[in-house]
């Protein structure tokens, strides 16, 4: 045999000899899911249906309640996973979908969408016409909103992986607001329309001890709302002359058009050059920017205060724009300078500058005639925050792990100065925080962990701001056999200013325990039970506007919630599952809000379920009966599953 | 000679690359664990972690002497690890990228909270790979927050709209105000939701970008219509709006008498609370 002829069969031998290695089995596709069907009706409906249409919104009719797919093909060229979900279709206020799909190393996509519908008509809530007896909400929204998310990563998991990612959200609907003019405002319709588009990719770099990702994107945004009110005579909430005026509104057109567009960038990196030694760091970076286009014609009888002067049609045309770069950034450093030690340095900084310049026309109609002035506006907020932290996390032992710190937040920000004051207004911030904390694990039977901060500040933004504060938080979980488990926590906040000129103080508290009792796994049985009991106590005066007298602020919530879940098989896979959840508030607005239920399963197929349910919705409001509601809620339907 | 030693080398090569499944040194093998651990063998091929490419002890460490002494005790047990090292052992692949770089700022870091307290490798009931259904599980640990979803008004949680991760990283975020999911790079998370609301205005409200939607709402839940943190308007505004030095908001001007129901409905007037395109006071 030649020498060059031997080659090849040898090679041949090698690979034979390789190929004894088992080889990856080829797997069949696997489909797997479950959908639920059927029906709901409202019965015995009572009590104020816009409050319940504002909580709840659960309506009549067939409802597809849940489907899930999976579908896994091993190997499959274009896809081994597709993953889909749906959630409360069929005219039910939240709609969820969800698809994944992705094949192995090669790339992962995501689509995400939500459909909320928000009603929002409470009586008594902006609605100064109540004590006359006017049950009708002048800030009342009928509207939805819809949201879209997608990403595609592509080689996921691979060193360099780069990524796609779209949003879109879209708000849209009806509702009532006001037409607001010297002395009187007016209760009057109003469409919505907004939309925002964003658009970002990236390159996310993984090796062994650095990653990395950059990002850049853009948004687009857009506002189209319309207020209007034509065919009569609007009163308004105002039910005495002014200046010996009936001030009235006949007509009016409002119709804002704003355009907005912006960049952001992400940089992101995080480095181990050592067991000891960790970085990470990012900057953010974002400029959203708007211009604005806005036209009102309002016709009526009106008064102008500041010259008393009566007109009865108005045009206001108005353009502006306004600009918001906005930074942030963040710097971590975690050190190990031995096995139990670990101590992190952090600074974070975040600083925006958003200015604004407008220009108002405007032409009133007065018996003289014509009148028209012009106004330019400008306005700025300014904005620098920094917080710089240090940590030290010290494991005494494997069960027993000790935290301390201190954190220091300072920045200063200029707004505009209140109204009928010149020139803008600045304010500080300055706040020293003490930092503590333990863990405590004993086995896998009990675990305890308390965190404690301390705050002392010589400045804050807001009189309301967290100020020289204590804060704690304690939480704790034991298994006292397999199959109970209970578990607590406990949490306070009192937030104080003690400057004569704010005298704010806070005070709240948290107490919770639960139970989870699962014997068998909860094969035939379980109950699950929690309770909590939280309490709100905030005094703070401030200076009535009328006649700059000085008044306590004073704010009380005493409250206990609860829940409770019963799960039972009651006979060859059939289960009942009875519970619910309570919420009791005392104080400064009494509440009831009671959400009792009750489900049975019953197989009634090797893969086809047949479930009913039960919903009580029973809302009370002490001081206003007028928004109590009653509804119960019934369903039934077929869950299929392969 | 020449063949000889040919037929050597290509098949001791084959020999090496045959025997490349076989792990070497003190590893024993995804197979070699699926003989006891048969129940977790089956249903690993399902899991992501099965690309990876030493199978259980890519987690475990290696296994080989504790498969010939079937003891418990010689490899690495994550049930029983302290929390600090069930993280190295998991961030030894997860570390970087966007979830898990700014884990520090977490609270989960702080309270030395395990991966494996939310995530199950073997027996995931949901994706990604954690023990229950998210909401279910922060309820767990968060009863206290838990128990604000019971108020009348609230977040749609428990109706199935959302979940505690669209607004939290449970991973940990960069401190912010407030210390939630950002959009748009560094944007307040409330926004992703609530486009309307994004601006820039011509004319802020401050608090909305200086501070977090938190100052006049609650956002879990409340008694309070619009999850509001006062049961009226008027408190909740002067609260801030008193003149005060060096701090923002100021006294309004006297026509505003609260002994008019009006008056005591702040937007009424004020109706673009978060923010204006035309109006400096907010009212249209």
């Amino acid at each position: 045999m030649r020498r060059s002829s031997a080659i090849p069969i040898l090679l041949l031998a090698g690979l034979a000899l390789a190929q004894e290695t088992p080889a990856p089995a080829v797997k069949e596709e696997q489909i797997t899911g479950s959908f639920g069907l059927g029906y709901r009706w409202l019965l015995g409906a009572g009590g104020s249906q816009e409050v319940y249409r504002s909580i709840v919104n659960l309506g009549e009719g067939p409802k597809l309640f849940g489907a899930e797919t999976s579908i896994r093909r091993p190997g499959g060229k274009f896809y081994d996973r597709i993953d889909l979900r749906a959630s409360s279709w069929g005219g039910d206020p939240y709609n969820t979908a969800r698809v994944d799909v992705a094949r192995k190393g090669a790339y992962a996509f995501r689509l995400d969408y939500r459909n909320v519908s928000y009603f929002n008509s409470l009586p008594s809530f902006a609605n100064p016409l109540v004590g006359q007896g006017v049950l009708f909400s002048q800030r009342s929204l009928d509207t939805a909103r819809r949201m879209i998310d997608t990403e595609l990563e592509l080689r996921p998991g691979a060193r360099v992986s780069p990524y796609l990612a779209y949003y879109h959200g879209s708000g849209f609907g009806r509702g009532v607001t006001t037409f607001v003019t010297d002395g009187n405002e007016f209760p009057v319709a109003t469409r919505l329309r907004d939309s925002t588009d964003s658009y970002r990719g990236g390159l996310r770099l993984n090796l062994t001890r650095l990653n990395a990702t950059l990002e850049q994107g853009g948004t687009t945004f857009k506002d189209d709302q319309e207020v209007g009110f034509a065919g009569g005579v609007n009163p308004g909430n105002r039910t005495t002359l002014l200046f010996g005026q009936n001030i009235l509104l006949r007509d009016l057109r409002q119709a804002y058009g704003a355009r907005g567009d912006g960049i952001f960038s992400r940089a992101l990196i995080e480095a181990r050059p050592s067991a000891r030694l960790s970085f990470s760091g990012q900057f953010l970076y974002s400029k959203p920017s708007i211009n604005i286009s806005y036209l009102q014609q309002n016709a009526g009888n009106f008064l102008l205060l500041s010259t008393l002067q009566i007109f009865t049609g108005q045009i206001d045309r108005s353009l502006g724009e306004a600009s918001r770069p906005h930074s942030s950034g963040n710097w971590v450093t975690e050190i190990r300078p031995v096995k139990r030690l670990r101590v992190i340095q952090s600074w974070f900084t975040d600083r925006f500058h958003i200015s604004a310049a407008s220009f108002l026309g405007q032409t009133l109609t007065t018996a003289a005639g014509q009148a028209t002035t012009q106004t330019a506006i400008s306005d700025r907020l300014v904005l620098n925050f920094n917080q710089h932290q240090v940590d030290a996390i010290f494991d005494v032992s494997g069960s027993l792990t000790l935290r301390g710190g201190h954190r220091r937040q300072w920045g200063d920000a200029t707004g505009r100065a209140p109204t009928l004051t010149p020139g803008s207004r600045q304010a500080g911030l300055g706040r020293h925080v003490a930092l503590a904390g333990a863990g405590l694990r004993l086995g896998t039977r009990f675990d305890l962990h308390a965190d404690l901060e301390a705050a002392a500040s010589d400045r804050t933004f807001f009189r309301t701001d967290l100020a020289d504060h204590q804060r704690g938080k304690v939480r704790g979980r034991y298994r006292a056999a397999k199959s109970l488990l209970l578990t607590g926590s406990f949490a306070v906040l009192n937030n104080r200013i003690a400057d004569p000129a704010v005298n704010l103080d806070y005070q709240s508290r948290q107490s919770s325990l639960a139970l989870f009792f699962t014997p068998n796994d909860g094969k035939r049985w379980s109950v699950l039970v929690d309770y909590t009991r939280a309490t709100i106590r905030s005094s703070i005066p401030f200076l009535a506007p009328q006649d700059r007298f000085r008044e306590i602020s004073l704010y009380r919530d005493d409250g206990h919630h609860g829940g409770a879940s019963a799960d039972i098989q009651v006979w060859r896979g059939a289960r009942v599952n009875v519970g619910g959840s309570l919420s009791l508030t005392a104080g400064s607005r009494p509440t009831r809000y009671y959400q009792p239920h009750a489900r049975a399963t019953v197989p009634i197929h090797k893969r086809v379920m047949w479930t009913t349910e039960w919903h009580w919705h029973g809302f009370d409001e002490t001081r206003l009966a007028l928004e109590n509601f009653r509804t119960h809620l019934f369903a039934t339907g077929l869950r299929i599953e392969r | 000679m020449w063949p000889a030693l040919l037929l050597l080398a290509v098949g001791a090569g084959g020999l090496a690359w045959g025997q490349a499944a076989s792990p070497p040194g003190p590893y024993a093998g995804s197979e070699t664990c699926a003989v006891c651990h048969e129940d977790i063998g089956r249903s690993f091929q399902r899991n992501p972690h099965a690309a990876v490419k030493s199978g259980c002890e890519s987690c475990h460490g290696p296994g080989k002497e504790h498969a010939a002494a079937a003891d418990p005790a010689k490899i690495f047990r994550f049930k029983n690890a302290a929390p600090p090292r069930v993280d190295e052992q998991c961030l030894s692949c997860h570390a970087g990228g966007p979830g898990h770089s700014v884990r520090q700022f977490g609270g989960h870091f702080r309270s030395q909270t395990a991966c494996t307290a939310c995530h199950t490798v073997h027996q995931a009931a949901e994706r990604p790979l954690l023990a229950r259904q998210t909401n279910a599980l922060c309820q767990q640990c968060h009863l206290n927050v838990a128990a604000e979803f019971t108020r009348p008004f609230r977040h749609k949680l428990k109706e199935g709209a959302m979940q505690c991760v669209d607004c939290h990283n449970p991973h940990g975020e960069a401190p912010g105000r407030p210390d939630l999911r950002r959009v748009s790079a560094n944007e307040n998370g409330c926004l992703k939701c609530h486009g309307d609301k994004r601006g820039p205005f011509p004319f802020e409200h401050a608090p909305v970008r200086m501070s977090a939607c938190s100052t006049c709402h609650e956002p879990h839940g409340s008694s309070n219509p619009r999850m509001l943190t006062r049961h009226e308007q008027s408190l909740l505004c002067l609260e801030c709006h008193t003149t005060t030095l060096s701090r923002a908001g100021g006294t309004p001007p006297a026509f505003h008498d609260l002994r008019s129901a009006r008056i005591r409905n702040c937007t009424i007037c004020h109706s673009k609370i978060h923010g204006s395109f035309v109006s400096r006071d907010l009212l249209r």
